[in-house]
């Protein structure tokens, strides 16, 4: 287990190499001169010297790099050009805004998912399932940020149930937190869900046509320990390898729905820096959410072994 | 045999959709303590009818006639009823021991519950009764066995697993769905070894489906052998392979492979069992009989008996007696 945890590890450095390269490169990739683009068509040949010293634009390539890995290992990601801070110190202030609507939201996801999923392919063409497939559809096909729009129409603006907008932090207040961060959690968690219900009705549909499904029923064990222990069991492999890619959704649809909630987490100060063309703070956010994505994906293949004994048993 | 049968089962037909019967009309007893076995061609009803009685068949399966087990129709049980006789007093093994345990729970837990779900008891007490079961049932170490998973062993194992499972609550009755067919020859020969020590031991009945004649005549007290979804005969062991008397199971006995004798090549029972969509008229083995006659085409023989312990659905019956022995 221990040999498994380390070669995930070493395997991962290769990507954070190639995400790191795009992120130093992404600077290159503004078509024209970065510094004119950076400071405006107003700027002067003065500014745009001291814009391009600021960025390390005047060096030659080579030192641009090492400059920028011997920053990075420094833990210095260069500075906000809108905010004036450390872009670190941005991230890390706004970080556990954001990790907590994605907990609420992933959870909401889970809870959603599995039981309409669950719900559907127990009750196998009939109307239940009927319903939650076009939920699942809908969920699906929906774009997340009218969703979000829809909602703060009804649940703000006509029933006046939740604020239409801003954050209170958890520690100050929960009661507070939960009216805030609950639109901005269904709006992300809704299409998620729809893909889990497909995913979860089709493997428990395969699940409870399995030779173990009817070995439980001849026990005579009462259906709900067949479906809620045997089934379930197994339904959870490939639900857990689902949501590695339902957390990467997660984080990237947050910059929209932060944005629309103005909640000030991760994703709407990404959405704010790449509108304004902070390309400091797009090169750090890059790097910290691709990270994160790929420590959580390790986490989730560590789960993985250790629901299924078949994986398990020959890693040791 | 002249006490109640454990196990009446009467008229019993299943249908799937409209189009598809698997099972027509079948009625057949089994006694306390007595091995009755049921042979047939893949496809002949026979494992329809075992789900049948364990109330397993899908949601879909329409079924009709009666099933008795001690005297209570179980096709009357409402679901929750049904489900406390399955595993406490009708036990089954299934056809497929690599696919019949859970992968992701251990032996242990998987023996341990179907223990507790009919007898409330405490971990350590199912724990050490489930270690009793697996010695019972010849699994060596099993102590340490309980802890494995299910695909740390072998298939012979697993089965002796799935008997220890289907035996957890000493049963009445014990439904074994043509429990060697996916093993092998050496494994096989144990495995019925153990199922004839079971019913000695423990007074079980079982109810063997297979369509290995030599498997039945090893250890089966009496044979009920089914055609196209039809019992076409029932006998004891012993009338059957002395004087069969439907053309089909003399067919079957035929095509057994032998090993002393000479060599020859293998007789089979010309053409193919008939599409149960697209059924022949009159009797459904007519178009492979190499008996029948005009009459057979006319009307389906019901069961009849030609003996108190023989019966065949066969209008040729009566008379194959004498023409076999001339």
């Amino acid at each position: 287990m221990f040999g498994y945890i380390i070669s995930r590890l070493l395997q991962a450095i290769p990507i954070l190499i190639l995400v790191s390269l795009i992120a130093f490169g992404i600077i290159y990739l503004i078509p024209g001169d970065a510094a004119v683009v950076i400071g405006g068509p107003s700027a002067t040949p003065e500014e745009l010297a001291q814009i391009r010293q600021n960025l390390g634009l005047d060096q030659p390539l080579h030192i641009q790099i090492l400059t920028f890995y011997a920053h990075l290992f420094q833990g210095d990601l260069g500075r906000s050009l809108t905010l004036g801070i450390p872009v670190v110190d941005a991230l890390l202030a706004r970080s556990p805004i954001t990790i907590g609507i994605a907990i609420y939201s992933l959870v909401l996801t889970i809870l959603i998912g599995l039981s309409t999923g669950m719900l559907a392919a127990l009750n196998h063409n009939r109307w239940i399932d009927q319903a939650a497939t076009l939920f699942a559809l809908l969920g699906v096909s929906l774009p997340n940020f009218w969703l979000a729009l829809v909602m703060i129409v009804l649940f703000s603006v006509h029933l006046g149930w939740l604020p239409t907008g801003g954050y209170v932090p958890f520690t100050k207040d929960p009661i507070g937190w939960l009216r805030t961060a609950t639109l901005p959690a269904v709006a992300l968690a809704l299409m998620q869900a729809g893909l889990l219900t497909r995913i979860t009705r089709s493997t428990m549909l395969e699940v409870l046509n399995q030779d173990y499904i009817r070995t439980a029923r001849a026990k005579g064990l009462p259906e709900w320990i067949v479906v809620g222990r045997h089934a379930l069991a197994n339904v959870m492999m490939p639900i857990v390898t689902m949501i590695g890619l339902v957390l990467s959704v997660l984080l990237s649809g947050s910059i929209v729905i932060e944005t629309i909630f103005g909640v000030p987490g991760i994703g709407s100060l990404l959405g704010s820096a790449i509108s304004n063309r902070d390309y400091p703070m797009i090169q750090g956010g890059l790097l910290f959410v691709t990270t994160a994505l790929l420590l959580l994906n390790i986490v989730i293949d560590l789960l993985y072994t250790s629901l299924d004994p078949r994986i398990r048993v020959r890693g040791r | 045999m002249t006490a109640a049968p454990l196990l009446s089962v009467r008229d019993l037909t299943v249908s799937f959709n409209t189009r598809f019967t698997a099972v027509r009309e079948a009625s057949f007893d089994v006694h306390p303590g007595e091995l009755v076995g049921v042979v047939g061609e893949s496809g002949s009803g026979k494992s329809v009818s075992a789900l049948a009685v364990m109330g397993l068949l899908p949601p879909t399966a329409k079924v009709t006639g009666s099933i008795h087990f001690e005297g209570r129709d179980l096709l009357t049980l409402s679901r929750r009823e049904l489900r406390k006789l399955r595993g406490r007093d009708i036990g089954i093994i299934f056809q497929e021991p690599m696919t019949s345990l859970n992968p992701v729970f251990t032996i242990g837990d998987q023996i341990t519950e179907a223990v507790r779900v009919h007898d409330p008891m405490s971990r350590k007490a199912a724990w050490d009764r489930a270690t009793e079961l697996l010695e019972k049932v010849g699994v060596p170490a099993p102590r340490r066995r309980l802890q494995d998973y299910p695909h740390q062993l072998s298939g012979g194992l697993r089965q002796r697993v799935m008997i220890a499972i289907a035996l957890s609550s000493s049963p009445k009755l014990l439904i074994a769905d043509e429990p060697t067919t996916a093993l092998d020859v050496t494994i096989q020969a144990q495995l019925l070894d153990l199922l004839n020590q079971l019913r000695q031991d423990f007074g079980t009945a079982i109810l063997l489906i297979t369509h290995n004649m030599g498997v039945m005549a090893e250890v089966a007290d009496r044979v009920v052998v089914m055609y196209a979804s039809r019992i076409v005969e029932e006998a004891t062991i012993f009338d059957l392979f002395d004087r069969p008397q439907h053309p089909y199971t003399s067919g079957l006995l035929g095509s057994t492979p032998e090993l002393d004798g000479e060599a020859h090549r293998l007789r089979t029972i010309a053409g193919a069992m008939p599409n149960p969509a697209e059924l022949p008229p009159g009797c459904l083995f007519a178009p492979r009989c190499p008996r029948a006659i005009p009459a057979c085409l006319d009307m389906q023989p019901p069961l009849l008996p030609i003996s108190p312990a023989q019966s065949a659905a066969c209008i040729l019956a009566p008379g194959l007696v004498a023409e076999g022995a001339r």
